[in-house]
């Protein structure tokens, strides 16, 4: 045995072949390949690369056939740079495999994976033009476990489609960038993915349109029953997530008002959208969506908007919205607004949070005084705000207010938990310390209408921070306390 | 510098299925991982008794032994081994595309004793060869290659040529 000893050559291994093989036959009339066991087939077929060869392994026999229709469909990874895009023939492929999604159903089901992407090297614009000429439906692509998949995103890594990344329990399938002929390739992957619960959508404005359309087509279909037949209508839709355009007020606003019928869907979220007036866009015929939870961040909104939207759901359960951050100072206008469009749910609201933005509680002696007291079935309440209790209200000299001054007008009795996140954005420090309660003075205050019923309160300083594309925030300073010494939240986020 | 224990331990037999003993450097038949954790059950102790490999007989044992004395000095294998990007590139060293210039039944049962006696690097060369003997081939140069019987009727055929449409252009 011997490390120099150098291996056969190929003349007398090929003489060897033709000899050997001869016996072989004559001693096992069953050829060594057929013989292999089946894990072994597949190391081998694990090693073959080309998607042509797989298939000429497909057509040998019965039983390769079955073995390498795993590998055939198992990934489907393709991917090229644009300076190979010219004239090659295999940019092709993403439509054939499309169409062969179409004919059966037995593909799609075998895809576990399917990646394919496109490099997009050039401007968007030169891309779109060059998938023409190719006839390609998609310049980048990204599809994963089609059948089985639960979670949808379209558009670009960002907002709400990022977020719900990050939290990515489930398969997921993913369009990077939305063209316009993209909107088609998305559609029609959606219409494979039928056991979808979750959809975030973002929405590319264009001078006259809004990318993304067809998937809306998609949605409002869903919510008649006369289209099932056509397809499966998202029998298990529970959340949808739209953000119409990467800046608030950027896109066009689409008509959304039997989306929000569809009869499984319990939970909104619209990100950058402008709320309209028209209840036949924007709206749907009274208490008619189903619809328990709403979180709207950074809307463009008005009074008779408000009014309008939030009249369209039966009963809200949970509401979240995040202001703008450009409200003149003290709009308690504003936020009066928002509560009377809340008001045909004070009988089933239980969780209400203004998110980080610029939502203003009155001072107590300011009139009107928006209040929540009518909502007695709420139990939670998050005021997460940069200026909750506006220094500009005080006058020069004055203290400032005590915030369960400013609270007792504000909450039902019936609120269990408050949580109220509290910022000294810029450069003014408000002055917490003189205006939160201690610990000790909750403990008092729950012996009084309306704190009564409070069990666990929780008040925080924080700071903001721009992470990657989405902001965070340091907690600086943070008071909690308990009625039963367990600080477990009644509030799921 | 190195302890009694280990210098006796340097040489070790093994037996094949066909009763040879074959004697061969510990190192060398540590590239298989099935002898390697024998050898570490038996701690170096009893390594005087053959160690039976009753799956690989003598011909196919001498050549997977060749290639592990080729291969001694190899770092082992790491754990991201098995990750798609090695195995989907089809290269392979000069020595082991020599070393595998072998007949098919030999071929197929260095991939069996690979396997059995778990020495992944030589699994995988294996398993390259023959894939590398697919590549570029039709069917039926496939089928001819390997012996294989075609049990599909024409209208099989037919079906499954048009399923795989897409995959035709690579």
């Amino acid at each position: 045995m011997s490390a120099q000893q150098p291996p056969p050559t190929t003349s007398k291994a090929s003489s060897q072949v033709t000899e050997i093989e001869a016996l072989a036959k004559a001693a096992n009339p069953k050829p060594r390949f057929e013989r292999l066991p089946t894990e072994m087939v597949r190391a081998i077929f694990e090693r073959v690369c080309f998607k042509k060869d797989l298939g000429s392994l497909s057509l040998t026999c019965k039983r390769l056939h079955e073995i390498v229709e795993e590998f055939l469909y198992h990934t489907y990874h393709y991917g090229h740079s644009y300076n190979e895009w010219d004239g090659n023939p295999t940019c092709r492929q993403a439509c054939r495999l499309t169409s062969c999604f179409e004919s059966s159903e037995a593909h799609t089901n075998r895809i576990k994976v399917f990646r394919y992407a496109i490099a997009c090297h050039t401007s968007c614009t030169d891309n779109v033009r060059r998938a023409k000429v190719l006839k390609i439906k998609s310049a980048r692509i990204g599809v994963r476990f089609l059948k089985g998949i639960k979670r949808f995103a379209i558009g670009p890594i960002c907002g709400s489609a990022q977020r719900e990344m990050r939290n990515a329990e489930y398969p997921w399938l993913y369009y990077g960038v939305l063209y316009h002929d993209m909107d088609n390739e998305c559609a029609t992957a959606l219409g494979y993915t039928s056991k979808v619960e979750v959809i975030s959508l973002e929405l590319t404005p264009s001078t006259d349109n809004v990318y993304g359309e067809k998937t809306l087509q998609l949605l409002r279909a869903a919510s008649q029953p006369s289209n099932a037949r056509l397809f499966h209508g998202f029998p298990f839709l529970k959340k949808l997530s739209i953000q119409f355009g990467k800046e608030p007020g950027t896109s066009a606003t689409p008509n959304i008002s039997r989306i929000i019928m569809i009869p499984t869907l319990r939970t909104l979220q619209l990100t950058h959208a402008k709320i309209e007036e028209e209840r036949e866009i924007w709206g749907c015929p009274v208490k008619s969506s189903p619809v328990t939870t709403v979180d709207i961040i950074k809307p463009t909104d008005s009074k008779e908007g408000w009014k309008t939207f939030l009249a369209s759901f039966a009963a809200l359960e949970r509401v979240y919205v995040e202001f703008k951050f450009e409200y003149p100072t003290g709009d308690v206008w504003h936020l009066r607004d928002f509560i009377a469009a809340l008001y045909p749910h004070k009988n089933s609201l239980e969780f209400l949070a203004f998110e980080e933005g610029g939502i203003h509680l009155a001072p107590p002696n300011h009139s009107p005084q928006p209040t929540l007291q009518q909502f007695y079935k709420l139990q939670g309440l998050r005021l997460f705000s940069l200026s909750l209790w506006m220094d500009s209200w005080r006058i020069e000299g004055a203290p400032p207010f005590k915030v369960s001054d400013t609270l007792a007008l504000f909450i039902p009795p019936t609120l269990q938990e408050l949580q109220i996140g509290h910022s000294f954005h810029g450069t003014v420090e408000r002055p917490m310390r003189q205006q939160m309660p201690t610990t000790e003075d909750w403990v008092s205050l729950t012996s009084k209408t309306p704190f009564i019923s409070l069990r666990r309160v929780r008040v925080w300083d924080y700071s903001l921070r721009v992470k990657y594309l989405y902001y965070d925030w340091d907690i600086l300073r943070e008071l909690s306390w308990s009625k039963d010494g367990v600080m477990n939240s009644i509030i799921r986020n | 510098m190195a302890s009694a224990s280990t210098d006796a331990a340097k040489v070790i037999k093994v037996t094949t299925s066909d009763g040879i003993d074959i004697t061969v450097d510990r190192q060398v038949a540590e590239r298989s991982i099935l002898i390697k954790n024998l050898l570490e059950d038996l701690g170096g102790e009893s390594t005087d008794e053959p160690i039976p490999i009753p799956n690989v007989n003598e011909a196919v044992m001498k050549k997977v032994l060749e290639w592990c004395e080729h291969h001694k000095a190899d770092p082992p294998a790491s754990q991201d081994d098995d990750s798609d990007s090695r195995k989907k590139s089809t290269d392979i060293e000069e020595w082991d595309q020599k070393f595998m210039q072998v007949d098919q039944e030999m071929l197929f049962e260095i991939i069996l004793a690979a396997n059995y006696l778990d020495i992944k690097a030589l699994l995988d060369v294996g398993c390259k060869t023959v894939a590398n003997m697919i590549k570029g081939k039709s069917p039926d140069e496939i089928r001819k290659t390997f012996n294989i019987q075609n049990d599909f009727t024409p209208e099989e055929e037919d079906q499954i040529r048009r399923e795989n449409e897409w995959a035709e252009d690579r």
